[in-house]
């Protein structure tokens, strides 16, 4: 893939832990990836820069995923976003996709059930570029 | 109100609840048994390093099983009231433990200061420093030889600099020093003055003078000198403190607690301070633990880079040794003689180098001291190892490479013996050596044979030749080496060849079994349930086995290996060494079997221990509650109806009968695990062949066999009988002389799926006993169950295969209940055993067939 075609993902959640694997595993496999470990740090990268996917946690200190998500959604309409959270209930999956989610995983996943949802991402990605 | 209620329960009989009420307590402890056994699956198949899981999930899941082995020990409680009430006590030690684990703190029961080698655990880090934990696993996981010893644990440092009356003024130098106040060259000059000034407490001292002791009695020595060796825990990764900190060799015993000292206030020498200062690493980051090791006077030591980083050659290692001890390699003073050797087996020489080695340094036991000698003129000029030995070195630098995960800087030596020790091994510094290319260019070159078939058991990278095993078949275990072994079933039996191969594929499985816990002990990269691998894999192939990203690739690619080698590690991240630390707490199993001696409440020492106490006493329980019942006229126990006289009672927990029926049909019965075993137990004509005749020395042993008084009451002696629900089953069966014991769960999802086997007792002399016990071992490999066998008692157990496997196995421990009802009476010699084996083997195979 080159520099300027790669798929640009922005992995928000509180826990380190999550964020470094999830970058060392995604940028193994091409895409440009970016971590936060606080919302407002990346909501305020999300205000001057346009991601193509991100995938945040819901609970949080300060400004939650959901508040995050949805203003990430109204920035950028495009963006995909995937939902990793380890309070994963019927209502908080229903207030995601709601709010135009693309998918709901949640913690502990395989790896490489996350790498499906991103493949999904991708295609409609492309798709939708394909179509402009 | 409270009154009523409890009335209502126990309307009954006096004061035992009424035993509808026994099942309904009896449901919920197994449903908190199964959710517990799913939870400790569950953290074991994370551990795989597939998942990506946060700190989140290790408490709330630590949290959840707490909450479901107390609801257990509360129902048992109640089905039997006060009479495991130990279980409280020992549970609360393990709560205690586990809480002070989720916090992040290492929970050390009794040894607060010092801790043998070989008692050290997985994740331990923390308390015994790096290059301990890894001495550690070197010794206890891979079963290297290491030194002898003992470690003083971070708990001591800690007395040091928090806890001693030298403490609030080290702290204030530190602050100090933080602040500026203090250049670090005077603060390194207090420090270290403070440090050699504390005295431990009695506590603290007797603990070492008792550690010892204990040392010289095991060892049988009766003078005793050790190496003193630092290794300090820190942020950073601990090779870049590699020479900050002191060691010392050759200390005798008297003078270990002044040398410890020593290592202690090196941690704060000036080039340690500013090192630290310059990187950023908190003081309160910084522990030093020490490792007490037996001095050996080695005959030749040396160090292995397992890559030859040195002339930045990567397919090849490179070996410096000396006579005598490593100091002056290690210290650079000397060079030893040099040998460039390959990677790979057979690990052939590439090159030596040997230089003249007029002096060596050596420990001298007779004046206790390291002392400079003049090696022996006709020696100077030869190879200081020949070539067996560099090739036995590589072997095994190359398994420690292999656990570590990375490139390793090894110290070592041959002991008087001509015995392989390593003293040490860390991360090889790979300065700028760039291991791998771009790895998304080498991957789409690549051809792969199968991508995302399977589950990962344990992550990592391997390559090598193909060598399919057939389900029963044998190999030398030479074979194996430097393979990738590639087999249908992952059965235990595979579990000794673990260490020889270089990783598993198999069709089938799910990353719970037997087989994936060793894996995962040995860090072995493997992938179950690819339902492909026999089929697409041939004996031979050279192929790749990226059981991180779920490919195998055709041919060897190397790059991808070394790819692996940078990557930082799972295993040593803070949530992956709690959650380590917590699985150990939680999941080993001590008491196995209810016949053992040790199968007391007071002896349960992890939470499954507990589980399996509990679930096995809630089954006797409630048998005995059911019969009781029975006899009062109230219970709900009906017979099964079928042609063969099993005569089989059962006690359905969710099914009501009724009534009037006395015996109920196999059609009727929802329990899937109980209609598979029956019907294996009626297959074919198998439980209608006659017996053999018992010859006179067979009778008259039975006569004088007594029963086994834990098996079951005495009143129960000859009465079958069934615990069961849908997905469950507990069989307790007496035919013959023969007692039989299953109890198993199926369901949908593999990862719950169990089965527990036994076998015992039996009509005829201990050693026909004995080979009935062998042929049933046998069979019980060949199934592919873990198994034990103590004496007459055999134990088979297999877990983690899903359903339609697991029903096939219960049909087939039917068939083998029924077929060897009388056989042990037949089996006269050694020879017998294979005869009946393949007999079985014939049997089950038509069975398959017909299936």
């Amino acid at each position: 893939m080159a520099n300027q075609d790669k798929i640009k993902i922005l992995i928000l959640d509180d826990e380190p832990i999550v964020t470094k694997r999830l970058k060392s595993s995604l940028e193994k496999i091409g895409y440009e990836v970016e971590t936060f470990n606080r919302s407002i740090d990346a909501l305020e990268r999300c205000r001057k820069h346009r991601f193509d996917i991100v995938i945040t946690d819901l609970k949080m200190e300060g400004i939650d995923g959901i508040e995050f998500l949805t203003e990430v959604k109204e920035l950028y309409p495009d963006t995909e976003v995937i939902v990793i959270t380890g309070f994963a209930t019927m209502d908080t999956a229903k207030e995601s996709f709601k709010r135009g989610v693309l998918d709901f995983l949640a913690k502990p996943f395989r790896i490489s059930e996350l790498k499906e949802v991103l493949h999904k991402a991708t295609e409609k990605i492309k798709a939708k570029k394909q179509g402009k | 109100m409270l009154n009523k209620i409890l009335d209502f329960f126990f309307k009954k009989k006096g004061d035992s609840p009424s035993l509808r009420s026994v099942f309904i307590h009896f449901q919920k402890l197994i449903q908190a048994n199964n959710r517990s056994l799913e939870i400790m699956s569950e953290m074991g198949e994370v551990l795989s390093g597939e998942y990506i899981f946060d700190s989140k999930f290790i408490r709330d899941r630590t949290k959840e099983l707490l909450d479901n082995v107390y609801k257990m020990i509360v129902n048992l409680d109640f089905i039997a009231p006060g009479k495991y009430r130990v279980l409280f006590d020992n549970f609360y030690e393990i709560k205690l433990a586990l809480e002070e684990e989720v916090k992040g703190n290492v929970y050390l029961p009794d040894a607060n200061y010092t801790i043998f080698y070989e008692d050290i655990e997985d994740g331990m880090v923390d308390v015994v420093g790096g290059k301990n934990a890894a001495l550690a696993s070197i010794k206890n996981k891979l079963g290297l030889p290491t030194p002898d010893g003992f470690v003083i644990t971070t708990q001591g440092f800690k007395f040091f600099v928090h806890a001693s009356k030298k403490s609030e003024e080290i702290q204030q130098v530190l602050s100090l020093w933080k602040k500026n106040a203090l250049s670090t060259d005077e603060a390194s000059k207090k420090l270290q003055k403070l440090i050699l000034e504390v005295e431990l407490t009695d506590d603290f001292e007797q603990e070492i003078k008792d550690i010892i002791h204990k040392l010289k009695v095991k060892m049988n020595l009766d003078e005793i000198y050790f190496a003193v060796r630092s290794s300090c825990i820190g942020e950073d990764s601990e090779h870049s403190f590699a020479g900050l900190y002191e060691s010392f060799l050759g200390i005798r015993e008297e003078e270990l607690i002044p040398t410890y000292k020593k290592v202690l206030a090196s941690t704060y020498s000036r080039r340690a301070m500013e090192y630290r200062k310059r990187k950023e690493i908190g003081e309160k980051e910084i522990a030093m633990a020490v490792g007490c090791q037996v001095m050996i006077d080695p005959k030749v030591s040396g160090v292995i880079y397992t890559l030859d980083v040195r002339s930045k050659k990567i397919d090849r290692m490179i070996v410096a040794a000396i006579y005598g001890l490593a100091v002056d390699i290690v210290g650079g003073r000397r060079e030893g003689d040099i040998f460039y050797v390959d990677r790979s087996s057979p690990y052939n020489l590439i090159d030596v180098q040997v230089r003249p080695k007029r002096r060596t340094t050596i420990f001298d036991r007779e004046t206790g001291k390291v002392a400079e000698i003049k090696v022996e003129q006709d020696k100077v000029e030869t190879a200081c190892l020949d070539e067996e030995q560099v090739k036995y070195l590589a072997q095994n630098a190359i398994k420690l490479e292999r656990y570590f995960k990375h490139p390793q800087d090894i110290e070592f030596c041959f002991n008087k013996d001509g015995e392989l020790v390593i003293l040490q091994s860390r991360n090889l510094r790979l300065s700028d050596i760039k291991l791998y290319c771009n790895i998304e260019n080498l991957t789409d070159k690549l051809e792969v044979i199968f991508s995302n078939k399977g589950d990962i058991v344990q992550q990592g990278i391997a390559f090598g030749k193909v060598l399919k095993l057939r389900f029963d078949q044998e190999i030398d275990l030479k074979k194996l080496e430097d393979k990738i072994l590639v087999v249908e079933y992952p059965s235990p039996r595979l579990a000794r060849m673990l260490e020889y191969v270089n990783g598993v594929i198999a069709d089938r499985g799910a990353p719970v079994g037997h087989l994936a816990t060793i894996a995962r002990e040995f860090r072995l990269p493997m992938i179950v349930n690819t339902r492909v691998a026999t089929k697409l894999l041939n004996d031979g192939d050279e192929i790749t086995l990226n059981a991180t990203d779920n490919v195998v690739y055709k041919g060897i690619i190397k790059n991808l290996c070394y790819y692996d080698f940078v990557e930082e590690k799972f295993e040593d991240t803070r949530e992956y060494r709690t959650l380590k630390r917590i699985f150990h707490k939680v999941s080993p199993l001590n008491l196995v079997e209810a016949g053992d001696s040790n199968f007391k409440a007071e002896n349960c020492k992890t939470l499954h221990d507990i589980v399996r106490f509990i679930h096995e006493k809630a089954v006797q329980e409630i048998i005995e509650k059911s019969y009781q019942a029975n006899i009062s006229g109230e219970g709900s126990i009906k017979k099964l109806k079928i042609d063969i006289p099993l005569d089989l009672v059962i006690i359905d927990l969710e099914q009501d009968f009724s009534y009037d029926d006395k015996e109920i049909p196999l059609d009727c019965i929802s329990s899937l695990p109980l209609k598979s075993f029956v019907q294996g137990v009626s297959y074919s004509n198998i439980w209608s062949r006659e017996p053999v005749g018992v010859d006179f020395r067979g009778f008259m042993s039975s006569l004088s066999r007594t029963f086994s008084p834990h098996l079951a009451d005495p009143r129960f002696v000859g009465q079958n009988l069934a615990v069961v629900s849908n997905d469950y089953a507990n069989i307790s069966l007496r035919l013959g002389y023969h007692f039989t014991m299953l109890d198993t769960l199926v369901r949908e999802r593999a990862a719950d799926n169990y089965i527990y086997f036994r076998f015992f007792g039996g009509v005829t002399e201990s050693e026909r006993r004995s080979r009935r016990a062998r042929l049933i071992e046998k069979i019980l490999l060949q199934n592919d169950f873990f198994t034990t066998v103590k004496g007459d008692l055999v134990i088979g157990r297999l877990k983690g295969m899903m359903k339609e496997y697991i029903l096939q196995k219960i049909f087939v421990l039917g068939v083998l209940v029924a077929y060897t009802r009388q056989l042990d009476v037949k089996l006269i010699n050694d020879e017998s055993i294979e005869y009946f084996l393949q007999e079985f083997k014939n049997l089950t195979e038509k069975i398959k067939q017909k299936q």
